[in-house]
């Protein structure tokens, strides 16, 4: 299989992230991925499950080149949760094209999202960069950090739209 | 294209004894349209010889019935069409069996050469009827179908029934797409469309709108079960709706005593797609338990084979 878009179900009971976490170990076995999109669309998850979610994908680092995660409910997840996706998806070296959502109702510290993007930087083939995240930042230091990133990848397309409430690079 | 530009377009129309492909979008064109207007246009279209791909964005109206027509019976002369789009997404409400029941699809039966057929039918107040739906047996070379019945009233068990009939008949059918009414489709006639899946042997991509449609697991395990049988390499399941509120312990008693949970057929289904490149499942609004959890991680490692 080389492309798998799933939104996943929800609990059928309150708190049940045993399943779900045996289901992210399941990533781990589908290492010929070309192409993945992850929405958690009615599940609440905390740090726990989203470490796991990019910690799993480590195997796939071979051919994904198109990684799409939605996060829609924020409510849980710790300031840390930044590092842990930067964790994760830095050995993702094939990807091109990458997309992360995390549901409004979080805000994070500049230093968090600048952070993240520093570890991003290790993946060179990436041409398109997508963040959709909530966090205070000048204009100013926004554009100085793209255009750092710009200058040691193959980014074709990270336009800034700022706005207060959402940072948005395509 | 508006009324105003009538002309310009009958000039580019000239043009069309050469080209291979043609788009109308008429969609905004107003509702007084003359007849003999678009007769001529259309009598320019069918002498393009060479003509291979038709988009026609023309939605239906009540007041310009006759023009929507016009359009269809002008079909009859593109023997030589490969790919066609039609879309008649209906814009007047009215009780059923008035004007849509003369509405006739039955010229499309010469389109011997036909190879893709996109069909929009949408806001229709009654179904397009068996006589219509029976012209698709007519086009045996046809591999890929979309058929857009979202929004449709009155989609009866006996239509469904038919259709299930007609579609293993289209033996080269290698990708379907099907939007399927936001409610008010009976169970039965699910279930018999469901069981035609499993005869379009050549089919490797299905496209499967469910809309709002509620699914229960008997309609879910027949639909995986018809599919598990077929050589897909694509597979998009889609069912729309806003999750619902956790339930309480009370609430979701009543699924303890379940059997079989509605996703678990789903999931068995997919140990069979060994050669399954493409997937894709939007199940927000599904509830799912451990047990399905770990089922689907291990169907999915299957996959990966």
């Amino acid at each position: 299989m080389r492309s798998l878009s799933l939104e996943l179900p929800r609990f059928d009971s309150g708190n049940d992230f045993e399943g779900l976490r045996r289901f992210l170990w399941g990533l781990k076995g589908l290492q010929k991925l070309n192409s993945l999109c992850l929405a958690f669309k009615g599940i609440n998850l905390r740090n726990k499950e989203v470490e796991l979610v990019t910690l799993n994908l480590r195997d796939c680092s071979r051919y994904l080149e198109d990684l799409e995660l939605r996060f829609e409910h924020a409510e849980k997840l710790g300031n840390e949760v930044l590092e842990y996706i930067g964790v994760g998806l830095q050995s993702l070296l094939s990807l091109k094209t990458l997309s992360v959502l995390i549901g409004k109702g979080k805000v994070f510290q500049k230093e968090e999202v600048f952070g993240l993007l520093n570890r991003l930087g290790i993946l060179k083939r990436l041409e398109s960069l997508a963040f959709f995240l909530e966090f205070p930042v000048s204009r100013s230091e926004m554009e100085a950090t793209m255009m750092q990133m710009r200058s040691y990848q193959n980014l074709k397309r990270l336009t800034p739209s700022i706005s207060r409430s959402e940072v948005r690079f395509e | 294209m508006t009324h105003s530009c009538f002309p310009y377009s009958l000039q580019i129309s000239s043009a069309c004894y050469h080209l291979d492909s043609v788009a109308l979008d008429l969609m905004k064109v107003s509702s007084q349209t003359e007849l003999s207007e678009v007769q001529i246009w259309m009598s320019l279209i069918e002498k393009a010889s060479s003509l291979k791909t038709l988009h026609l964005y023309r939605g239906l109206d009540n007041s310009d019935f006759e023009v929507s027509k016009a359009y269809l019976e002008s079909f009859k002369h593109l023997k030589t069409l490969e790919n066609l789009t039609i879309d008649l997404t209906c814009s007047f409400s009215e009780p059923s069996n008035q004007t849509l029941s003369k509405m006739s699809f039955t010229h499309l039966s010469s389109l011997a050469n036909l190879k893709s057929l996109d069909l929009t039918l949408s806001c229709w107040t009654d179904h397009p009827g068996f006589r219509n739906i029976k012209v698709l047996q007519s086009l045996s070379k046809l591999e890929q179908l979309c058929l857009d019945l979202s929004d449709c009233s009155n989609i009866d068990s006996t239509f469904l029934r038919n259709l299930a009939l007609i579609l293993p008949s289209l033996y080269e059918l290698k990708r379907f797409k099907l939007f399927l009414p936001t409610s008010g489709i009976p169970h039965e006639g699910r279930i018999a469309l469901f069981s035609s899946f499993k005869q379009l042997y050549q089919l490797k991509d299905l496209y499967l709108n469910l809309k709002k449609a509620r699914l229960d697991h008997t309609i879910m395990r027949i639909l995986c079960n018809n599919l598990a049988h077929l050589n897909l390499t694509s597979l998009k399941i889609i069912q729309e709706g806003q999750p619902q509120k956790p339930k309480s312990l009370l609430q979701r008693l009543p699924a303890f005593w379940e059997y079989e949970q509605r996703l678990t057929s789903l999931f068995s289904a997919l140990y069979g797609f060994n050669s399954l490149e493409s997937l894709s499942l939007d199940l927000s609004v599904f509830e799912i338990s451990t047990k399905e959890f770990k089922h689907f991680s291990l169907a999915l490692k299957e996959l990966n084979c």
